[in-house]
């Protein structure tokens, strides 16, 4: 009887799983396999395979200068954001949860400020602060606004776990004369490593991602990151589906590689440093 | 090698990956290492106050990058908002044009942001009554430590990490009643597909399947992790005193997760306040404006033309929206333990 009821329940949660899957990956299939059809083979084939495996409309998007353009100024944005956002922020972080002094709390609390409400609701400001800058028009301007924002997220977390690494390290390092920044670099930031991946990956995700920040300081399609690049290129080609969507199958390839190598870190990232953010 | 309590300089001269990874080793037995720090607190605090001025240059060095950096592009930019919120400004010059409240009367009395706040409020009802739920039944069956679930859970959280600019897009195609899939299935049945993005109502029904879609994964990942932190002992317990897989489930399972599912809820409240990028790329706010969250709302009628000021009362009102929901929310649902 017992074993009887296993079985069942075994078969139905194999029958939800698959079925879940299926509605989860269709999109993205039909989308893959939809840049390779022809416009009659799109309308009446959506599902299946193309009748005729066109190669063409992904050729002329991987072989042209734009495509790689877009996602080397993504690359570089995300890149710089990352590095600038872990090093601002664990340099922070490091002297709230070490060293004593009055309005510790005060800036702590403030920093945590930015955890409260969306980028979007001073974004007006931030262009004209950005323009007045003279940072329009360049990666700095959606560098630095995206690392400031990151902030909020990024010293709660640090700050929780630097407070945890035990005092006895600090100790040993103080009295063999070792200054702060040297225990900074060669005690706090090696032993949190765990940390400081999950806070790079959420920066990472979010500015790889990143979509209303570029469209308001980045009019240079030269310089357009990869969603803005997308966007237009959707706006010239409309409903010739087969280029759109090869063009889309080919810029979320680089992060479908990078989920399926660092699967469980990614996951483990972005769900830990939300709970705990 | 040395124990992590060694005084030892080692830990700072030598090759800090090798003792790192020792020391990293012994963190992940926070509670012991505590213990035998309590004691040691007093003279290490003793030993500090020795540091005082190299404390003080560090905290010089160390604070002000992030200070700056967030005064000048976060909390500045709301005090500046809250200022050009009363003029009528298009960005040039300096705001001298003083109106007062108009600005938030404008948008405040206006039906197209009544319906985009509307719009918010559904994604987080559809999340609530559709998308928690299943995500909290999937993470149930896939929570195990097995190869299939480990698959099923990528899978389930892929959509997650696609761009929102992506997912819009990718709808937007299957959507077309042309040439996307929901005309495929129309045809089955014989029949001609409505345009499901070109009528009010369906689009936004499509744009909250879109949302479930691409955010469940990270819903059910939130309830895995909620799901694996239930002691074995707990369950063992309840299995010995003969409850069945449901009632485990029902009576033991399911109320421990109540935190989890407080604030999976809390991150759809979120995440609805900030919908933007999907938005445009599926319907742009179309058709006639019924598909605007609060966000494109704002973009597209104070930044696309400039209106500084009208801009600038909308983002305050949702400033204000946000800090109150969210101040509330916390108040109702997170206050015992994990109230941070």
């Amino acid at each position: 009887m017992q074993s009887n009821r296993t079985g069942l329940f075994v078969y139905y949660r194999w029958l939800i799983l698959l079925l879940a899957s299926g509605l989860c990956l269709l999109p993205l299939w039909a989308t893959v396999i939809g840049g390779f059809k022809s416009s009659g083979d799109l309308r009446t084939n959506a599902f299946g395979l193309p009748r005729q495996w066109l190669v063409d409309n992904y050729v002329s998007i991987a072989t042209g200068v734009r495509f790689w353009q877009m996602l080397g100024n993504s690359a570089v944005i995300a890149f710089v954001s990352v590095v600038l956002t872990l090093l601002v922020s664990s340099m922070a972080a490091f002297v709230l949860a070490h060293l004593r002094f009055a309005g510790k709390r005060w800036i702590a609390n403030y920093l945590a400020l930015g955890l409260t409400f969306p980028f979007a609701t001073a974004v007006l400001p931030v262009f004209i602060r950005v323009r007045d800058l003279g940072l329009l028009d360049s990666y700095w301007g959606v560098i630095l606004p995206q690392v400031a924002f990151n902030l909020g997220f990024a010293v709660v977390l640090l700050q929780g776990f630097f407070a945890e690494l035990p005092h006895e390290l600090f100790e040993a390092a103080f009295v063999d004369g070792c200054s702060y920044p040297r225990m900074f670099w060669q005690i706090t930031i090696p032993l949190s490593r765990p940390i400081l991946a999950t806070v790079g990956v959420l920066a990472l995700v979010g500015s790889w991602n990143e979509y209303l920040l570029p469209l308001v300081m980045i009019n240079d399609q030269a310089l357009y990151p990869w969603p803005l690049g997308i966007m237009q290129y959707q706006g010239e080609y409309g409903t010739d589906w087969g280029k759109v969507l090869a063009f889309v199958s080919l810029t979320l390839t680089p992060a479908v590689i990078f989920y399926l190598m660092a699967q469980k870190h990614i996951i483990a990232g972005l769900t830990s440093g939300a709970v705990k953010g | 090698m040395a124990s992590p309590l060694d005084p030892a300089p080692s830990v700072v001269q030598q090759s800090p990956t090798v003792t790192a990874e020792v020391q990293a080793k012994e963190l992940s037995r926070p509670a012991e290492t505590k213990g035998v720090s309590g004691a040691n607190t007093n003279s290490w605090h003793r030993l500090r106050d020795f540091g005082r001025s190299s404390e003080v240059k560090t905290g010089l060095l160390f604070l002000p990058p992030a200070l700056l950096v967030f005064t000048l592009f976060v909390t500045w930019p709301v005090v500046e908002a809250a200022y050009y919120s009363f003029f009528n400004w298009n960005g040039y010059g300096s705001p001298t044009k003083w109106v007062g409240l108009d600005n938030f009367l404008r948008v405040w009395n206006d039906p197209i942001f009544h319906h985009s706040l509307f719009n918010n409020l559904l994604i987080v009802l559809v999340s609530a009554c559709f998308q928690v739920p299943l995500a909290l039944s999937l993470a149930l069956l896939i929570s195990d430590k097995s190869r299939s679930s480990v698959v099923f859970r990528a899978i389930f959280f892929l959509p997650y990490i696609l761009g929102e600019v992506v997912a819009g897009l990718i709808w937007r195609y299957m959507y077309d009643g042309n040439y996307g899939v929901v005309a495929v299935v129309y045809r089955w049945f014989g029949q001609e597909a409505p345009e499901v993005l070109a009528t009010p109502g369906w689009a936004t029904a499509a744009l909250l399947l879109v949302i479930v879609w691409k955010y469940f994964g990270f819903h059910m990942a939130l309830f895995v992790a909620g799901r694996q932190g239930i002691g074995q002992d707990v369950l063992e317990a309840a299995k010995i005193d003969g409850a069945s897989r449901w009632q485990v489930t029902a009576n033991v399972i399911l109320p421990l997760m109540r935190p989890v599912a407080v604030l999976s809820l809390f991150f759809s409240i979120l995440g609805s306040l900030q919908a933007f990028a999907i938005i445009v790329a599926l319907t742009d706010g179309g058709p006639s404006n019924s598909t605007h969250s609060a966000v494109s709302y704002l973009y597209n009628f104070g930044i696309k033309r400039m209106r500084v000021g009208f801009g600038s009362a909308i983002g305050v009102t949702l400033f204000v929206i946000c800090v109150l929901v969210m101040v509330i929310y916390k108040r109702l649902f997170m206050r015992p333990k994990e109230g941070r």
